[in-house]
């Protein structure tokens, strides 16, 4: 982290959008889009690693996707190590793309029941076309598979062999396999039993310290992302509405949407002396989103002004982005 | 010590698969007090959904057979029970909320026709009596609109929302007992708030005693007066929920309190871990199921299975807190 300051970024997002086309019904003329990312900037150095959190629909999903082009961002720019990622076309493409890999969250759907995991791990590595022989990809996966702590016995078992968070592991194994620098990791842990957490959230800490990888870490989950996160990006409906350093915004969370969130996590403890923030109702639809702030139909600080004007992201402290018209105002309730 | 409502003893859950005897449920006992919440703890797996199915006459036979052991609720074994008498208890005296509210309302049915199915079966009530208790229901578990939602359709409604009719149509004939299979773990942590305050409030007006199963453990800190931690089909450790929090005594127990990232954590540690992963069933390890990931197992655990016993006001089923240990440590 010190030694950040006059490192070039390994990524820069700028005004990221993803809108999807939606029908409003039959003979509709009128063309109507649902916001799934909208406006969304960033930049994320070398081996930092970027939490995005938010609750399902709030775009960050997409968001990662979009970063690296799963799906067609509709609008922004994307810069990795200084190029420009979204012009980037065919060969370039495929050689950029090689240094950006990504996690899924369902390690049941996302691997290939007909492929064994020896063929799962090594298919980067034939797509790349990284090593010479059928020998040396051998090699290259079996080293893999013992970083990720799978034992090299499994070489030829079949996906359906292994429990959620071996399959995990061999998720990992293929997104590390062309070591590259950065890995999107959209919810690894959140279909794994908690004790099984544990041991992956380790294993993704000691990948990064090893291999010197960024990640973006998308969560649902506030106490997972605190772990593993340096900085963290909340979103709602597509849009930021807070970013800060870990620390900063575990301590000064200034946007009443990450105070509530905040204080809606279950702690196992008991009497928690912890005020809890109920928010009322439920996420408003992203193809039809509130004017003006969009929290303020759930926001329990709401006043006139939010209903009609959009707060900007605006810095509160020092790297501290926070959209509320009451940003610093209402520390310490 | 209040009344029990719902006595299980040695329940024995089994399955009967291709690849052999599924003891998914194994010999468990425990009662839930009129009035009270039970948590019930456990990774996937570890028998606790079926423990619920079991007390409502749910599982499948074949393959799934009830071994053994008794489920007595208000004095009454619901084992013995005809399929018919189980019928006029389900819904009405005990009810349940499933975990996927998207998948647990039928599409096809207003939310409404499916909410009064319950009150006509078991109230003696017309259409329109059902349908003004229903509108009730649903302003009881705070649904805006309930007038409109009524003639909705399930896809109409948000996760919430969707719950919400489950906790409506489970309390519309006031059960006396709630069993809330992972009431919220399909939804966001905003709306799990709202549900487990709502979920705490009716208990409070209704009396009903709830049993929570869940895998979180900080939902059953916010929730539960009693708390039951189960491994591989057998109960692990059985105390008050301040007892479980203050002192777990169950080396599993100790270790799923502590591999769960908090809040509150020093994070520039590594998180503690359990070792290794639930056994299968046609894995079982001699002795206690939990030896193998362990840490402080010794020879007798990897010898025999230990009784859940009782130490220090609560019950345990492990070697640490009986004699033979000190024996075994001598040696």
């Amino acid at each position: 982290m010190s030694d950040q300051t006059n490192q070039a970024p390994l990524l820069e997002v700028k005004h990221l959008r993803k809108l999807f086309p939606a029908k409003s019904g039959f003979l509709a003329k009128e063309k109507t889009y649902i916001k799934a990312v909208d406006d969304v900037s960033f930049t994320l150095m070398p081996k930092e690693t970027l939490g995005v959190v938010g609750e399902s629909g709030c775009g960050k999903s997409t968001m990662g996707r979009s970063v690296l082009r799963l799906i067609e961002p509709t609008e922004g720019e994307i810069l990795y190590k200084g190029e420009d990622f979204r012009q980037a076309g065919g060969q370039q493409l495929r050689k950029m793309r090689s240094d950006m890999q990504i996690i899924f969250q369902d390690p049941y759907a996302s691997l290939n029941p007909r492929m064994t995991v020896g063929e799962i791990i090594a298919e980067p590595l034939n797509i790349q076309k990284r090593c010479g022989s059928k020998e040396e990809v051998r090699e290259q996966v079996l080293k893999v598979m013992e970083v990720v702590g799978l034992n090299p016995k499994y070489y030829n078992r079949y996906p359906h062999e292994f429990s959620g968070g071996q399959r995990q592991r061999i998720g990992i194994a293929r997104a590390i396999v062309l070591q590259p620098s950065l890995v999107v990791c959209d919810e690894p842990v959140s279909a794994l039993d908690v004790s099984i957490q544990s041991q992956v959230l380790n294993l993704l800490r000691k990948l990064q310290e090893s291999m010197g990888m960024a990640y973006i870490f998308i969560s649902h989950n506030l106490s997972v992302i605190k772990h593993i996160s340096d900085r963290v990006m909340v979103m709602y409906l597509g849009h930021v509405v807070e970013m800060a350093d870990k620390k900063e915004l575990f301590d000064n969370a200034s946007h009443p949407y990450t105070q509530a969130l905040l204080s809606a996590i279950p702690v196992p403890e008991r009497h928690s002396r912890r005020k809890k923030i109920i928010l009322q109702g439920d996420l408003p639809s992203p193809a039809n989103p509130p004017s003006g702030c969009i929290f303020h139909t759930r926001c329990f600080m709401a006043q006139e002004i939010c209903s009609k004007q959009k707060p900007e992201l605006k810095e509160i402290a020092d790297g501290h982005l926070c959209a509320c018209h009451f940003c610093g105002l209402n520390k310490g309730e | 010590m209040g009344e029990k409502l719902l006595e299980v003893q040695g329940l024995k859950t089994w399955f009967h698969t291709d690849a052999g005897l599924s003891k998914a449920v194994n010999d468990v006992s425990f009662f839930v007090e009129k009035g009270k919440t039970l948590g019930i703890v456990g990774e996937s797996g570890c028998g606790k959904s079926i423990t619920s199915l079991s007390i409502m006459g749910l599982v499948q036979t074949p393959p799934g057979e009830i071994a053994g052991g008794k489920i007595l609720f208000e004095g009454e074994d619901l084992l013995e029970k005809t399929e018919e008498e189980m019928r006029s208890i389900r819904g009405k005296k005990i009810a349940m909320i499933f975990q996927e509210p998207m998948t647990s309302l039928n599409p096809v049915f207003t939310i409404g026709q499916q909410l009064i199915e319950t009150l006509m079966l078991h109230e003696n009530l017309t259409k329109q009596q059902a349908r003004e208790k229903g509108i009730e229901m649903l302003k009881l578990v705070k649904i805006p609109l309930a007038e409109k939602r009524f003639d909705e359709y399930p896809h109409q409604l948000s996760g919430g929302m969707r719950q919400r009719v489950m906790i409506a149509m489970a309390l519309c004939c006031s059960p006396k007992l709630l069993i809330c299979d992972e009431p919220t773990t399909a939804l966001d942590v905003t709306i799990q708030a709202q549900i487990l305050e709502l979920i705490n409030e009716l208990k409070e007006q209704t009396g009903t005693s709830v049993m929570m199963i869940t895998h979180d453990l900080g939902v059953i800190a916010e929730v539960a007066d009693d708390v039951m931690v189960m491994y591989a089909g057998k109960v692990v450790e059985h105390a008050t929920c301040d007892q479980i929090f203050e002192k777990p005594m169950h080396p599993y127990t100790y270790g799923l309190m502590n591999c769960i990232p908090k809040l509150d954590d020093d994070d520039t540690k590594e998180l503690s871990v359990i070792e290794g992963m639930v056994p299968s069933f046609d894995d079982m390890p001699k002795g206690c199921a939990f030896c193998p990931r362990c840490p402080e197992a010794m020879d007798i655990c990897r010898e025999k299975m230990p009784k859940l016993s009782e130490a220090e006001g609560r019950m345990v089923r492990c070697f640490k807190y009986t004699e033979e240990w000190e024996e075994s440590s001598h040696e």
